[in-house]
């Protein structure tokens, strides 16, 4: 652990009116949150540095600790092997989110590759270390793409970010797409000229569209 | 390919079990334990018969081990079950009021801790299959009222929502297609309208296609 990592810890847990104990399960709340929208939403969500940073650092602490207890356990005791395995079980169900959530941002990544490098919003959306990613497989794919058939195509019919002749040939998500969310709180939205009433705890199937600011603001859930 | 295309757009039933597990239940230690520090908020210490809120993993972890008992919550109970299946059938179009996990939940406490029901356990899981079909015969007949603006299914829980998802996006989606090209199908109508008629107020605009 560096120093960089102590400040941060020492900053969250400056949080006002929250315990150490509280922000941990809020951040694995917020962690689960973050995957399911990932995951239902069409969109690539902006990376949640911050909350992915702090939990990284717990894992790594966590796997510390399994560690030094795992060189005690020659005693028998039978309460240190429970805790062991307590431990050892929530430490697998955070990095299965952790891991979930990273490869549902890779595949959205690889899809709209080119979309997210024409656009500096979307680009903005990417940690440094996916951007790294998006680049280095981008070039690799162009690579493979002109070695294996482009460079046999007429000049002309090379380009593989053609948006001419009224059809892209770069892919965007589909912002239309429906999704199915809770309402949090009462709201209106307009759907294709048609307005459409949520009420607070009722669940909706719509348009991304429609709903997409309110998810923004935590107005609806993704479910 | 990093997710497997059946798990882009929907969950995995694992994927809801999985939730389901982080919702809180009631339990009652046996024994003693020290409280464990963990990434998320900590396992207290635990007291012989003292009652403690934690998380559904942990709690059928400890029931394994034989370190605790679990308080089955209140709705699972054949008195509770059997008063939402008559709102079932009361009210046709309207899902009563179930947990949002319902369905793991229960399932997970039948497999690990049929011996903490206070009701007879087959008779539980009788009515919760008697729910689960019922609800499931609502949700369909629901699909009906698909249109291409929205759906409104408050009510169902999770995993039944999952269950009917990839139905009712494949059903929107092509509603809403249709509907778009209807529209673009309205528009170019009368802009040719409109040009016919500006075709008739200037004779003088030679129009082949209209000489036959």
């Amino acid at each position: 652990m560096d120093f960089d990592d102590i400040l941060k810890e020492f900053e969250a847990s400056k949080r006002p009116g929250h315990n150490e104990d509280e922000l941990r399960a809020e951040d694995l709340q917020r962690l689960s949150t973050a995957w399911i929208n990932e995951r239902m939403v069409p969109e690539l969500l902006p990376y949640e540095n911050e909350l992915i940073d702090r939990v990284l650092i717990r894992i790594r602490k966590q796997v510390e600790q399994i560690e030094l207890n795992s060189i005690e356990l020659q005693t028998h005791e039978k309460e240190i092997k429970l805790r062991l395995v307590v431990v050892e079980s929530e430490l697998d169900r955070v990095q299965f989110l952790i891991r979930s959530y990273t490869r549902t941002r890779l595949q959205k990544i690889d899809k709209y590759s080119l979309y997210i490098r024409s656009n500096d919003t979307e680009s903005a959306k990417l940690s440094n270390n996916e951007l790294t990613y998006m680049e280095r497989h981008l070039e690799l794919l162009l690579e493979l793409y002109n070695s294996q058939f482009l460079k046999n195509l007429p000049e002309s019919l090379q380009a593989i970010d053609e948006t001419g002749g009224g059809v892209s040939m770069i892919e965007e998500p589909d912002l239309d797409r429906p999704v199915f969310v809770k309402a949090l709180a009462d709201n209106v939205v307009d759907v294709d000229d048609e307005e459409v009433e949520l009420t607070t705890n009722g669940i909706y199937v719509l348009r991304y569209r429609a709903v997409m600011d309110l998810v923004k603001v935590g107005d609806v859930r993704v479910l | 390919m990093s997710l497997p295309k059946a798990y882009q757009q929907n969950l995995s039933p694992q994927e809801i079990n999985f939730l389901a597990e982080q919702e809180l239940v009631t339990i009652i230690p046996r024994y003693g334990m020290n409280g464990v520090q963990l990434i998320g908020a900590k396992l207290p210490k635990l007291r012989a018969l003292n009652r403690e809120q934690i998380p559904m993993w942990l709690a059928t972890l400890l029931k394994k081990q034989e370190k605790c008992n679990i308080v089955v919550p209140e709705w699972i109970s054949v008195e509770y079950l059997r008063a939402r299946y008559d709102e079932e059938i009361k009210y046709p179009t309207k899902f009563s009021n179930l947990p949002w996990h319902w369905l793991p939940i229960a399932k997970k406490l039948l497999d690990y801790a049929s011996d903490d029901f206070i009701d007879p356990p087959h008779e539980i899981r009788s009515l919760l299959q008697d729910l689960r079909e019922i609800r499931l015969v609502k949700a369909r007949k629901g699909i009906r009222e698909l249109n291409h603006v929205y759906i409104q299914l408050d009510g169902l829980s999770l995993m039944e929502i999952n269950e009917i998802r990839p139905f009712i996006f494949e059903v929107m989606d092509q509603l809403r297609k249709m509907n778009d090209s209807l529209k673009v199908k309205a528009e170019e109508e009368s802009a040719s309208q409109a040009n016919a008629a500006a075709d008739r107020d200037d004779d003088s605009d030679d129009d082949i296609y209209q000489k036959d």
